[in-house]
């Protein structure tokens, strides 16, 4: 159905979404120090990774190499106008050089490569023209209440001993998350907040979501 | 929340490059962060729609705009063609190891027909070119070594608290009347704050999504208590 007035939307979002992952440490609550300038905020010792399963190597931490490198992409593609419905959205996510914070399920040893799963996480709000008052969608115009948006992302070990698991994953949209395209003409502005990679909580099962904890999320490094 | 604007006034103190000590896990490299921008809406509170399947979610009819100030040409909202194509750009490079610090991040931001929703200062009417500025906005936590228990830095490892950087963007009227303002701006970190970030401070820099805020009543992107969000970091099916 042809999509129907009041929703400002722009020609294109350049069709894709990049970013690396850094990890994620807990916000500093007590401040007892003080950043360096330009940028001097009340900042609080001891950094505290917001994951408690997972970790990086790093050699003044773990004795373990510097080696895990971390990206996020999304691209989308609009298919032909009308049926079937042929938009494609595909991501590729994959972070290296996971390993074990402690024994536990998934985990062989602190510092082993990490056997189980995380999951990909975004808060999600999307306005289009594919709503109606009953459920099965429609023309209307809406704007969804937020969501989080994710998958689950298998984590592999390596033989090699000096680097730890790569969690990788490519998925289509269309294929693999919910069994439906972004139908045509449906002008969909999809609004996305922080990427995020959760681990898989005391379980090793990214799809568990209840128990896992943040591990990475967007940003950059400087050595 | 705090936050860093252009007119932060900088503090030229430059503490000699230290060692990084232990404690916190890093990677080997992250370098770069890319985002198409998208016009921002309001949350949905009271739905009275259900999105079509598979994100069947609660929804509210007639989207509303987050901006109150700003808009893009769309033909069915405005009468203007769709025009609008925005992104917003980080990189960062890590220079050579030991004096001078050479380490550089840099931002680009760019947003094309950007128009104005009312009459107002920057705006001669609704559907013109906007001629103010806008801001970027994001909110940061950085956790490096560069602390100390007095002000000045040093090199102790601490995560700061979180805190909103942000710098403003002029926009620029078009010739052409089919198409609105362009807003756009390169800066990098040595320019906004007179030096690098010092080498072997392990730089960790989480942020959360890249938002552009209008330049709210008086059409100034740096005076930000009156701005209101005009787009975020997401993408379009059309």
């Amino acid at each position: 159905m042809a999509a129907q007035a009041s929703h400002v939307r722009p020609k294109s979002s350049n069709g894709k979404l990049s970013t690396s992952l850094v990890p994620s440490f807990n916000p500093c609550a007590a401040p007892d120090r003080t950043h360096g300038p330009p940028l001097a905020f009340p900042s609080c010792s001891t950094p505290d990774q917001a994951s408690s399963y997972l970790t990086l190597g790093t050699p003044d931490v773990n004795g373990s190499a510097a080696q895990s490198v971390g990206s996020f992409y999304w691209k989308t593609w609009p298919g032909l106008p009308g049926p079937p419905w042929d938009n494609v959205s595909v991501f590729d996510v994959s972070i290296s050089d996971v390993r074990c914070r402690a024994a536990g399920p998934g985990c062989g040893a602190p510092g082993a490569d990490y056997a189980g799963s995380v999951e990909l996480r975004v808060a999600s709000q999307i306005s289009d023209h594919n709503n109606s008052v009953n459920p099965g969608g429609g023309a209307d115009p809406g704007t969804t209440q937020s969501f989080d948006f994710g998958f689950t992302v298998t984590c592999t070990t390596t033989s090699d001993p000096s680097i730890g698991s790569m969690c990788s994953q490519h998925i289509n949209y269309l294929e693999n998350v919910i069994g439906g395209s972004i139908q045509d003409g449906k002008r969909t502005v999809w609004e996305l907040g922080q990427f995020q990679v959760w681990d898989g909580g005391a379980d090793a099962d990214g799809s568990t979501a209840g128990d896992n904890t943040r591990f990475a999320v967007q940003g950059v490094f400087v050595p | 929340m705090r936050k860093v604007v252009t007119a932060l006034v900088v503090v030229g103190i430059l503490a000699l490059p230290a060692a990084a000590q232990g404690t916190h896990p890093r990677p080997k490299s992250a370098e770069k962060v890319f985002a198409g921008l998208v016009p921002a809406y309001q949350p949905c509170t009271a739905p009275d729609r259900t999105h079509g399947p598979p994100l069947a979610f609660p929804s509210c009819s007639a989207p509303d705009q987050d901006s109150s100030y700003l808009t893009v040409g769309t033909p069915d909202a405005n009468g203007n063609a769709v025009q609008s194509v925005g992104s917003f750009y980080w990189e960062a490079f890590a220079g050579v190891p030991g004096p001078p610090t050479d380490n550089k991040i840099g931002w680009k931001i760019d947003i094309t027909d950007v128009r104005c929703l009312a009459a107002g200062p920057g705006c001669a009417a609704p559907g013109a070119d906007y001629a103010g500025s806008v801001e970027v906005r994001f909110s940061s936590q950085i956790t490096d070594h560069n602390n100390n228990v007095n002000p000045g830095g040093g090199s102790d490892p601490a995560t700061v608290q979180p805190f909103d950087f942000s710098f403003p963007v002029t926009c620029t009227m078009t010739s052409n009347p089919a198409i609105g303002s362009t807003c756009s701006r390169r800066i990098n970190y040595i320019e906004e704050f007179g030096f690098a970030i010092p080498d072997g401070r392990r730089t960790l820099w989480e942020f959360g999504p890249a938002q552009l805020w209008d330049g709210g009543t008086d059409a100034d992107g740096s005076s930000t208590g009156d701005n209101t969000k005009f787009a975020v970091q997401g993408v379009f099916v059309p």
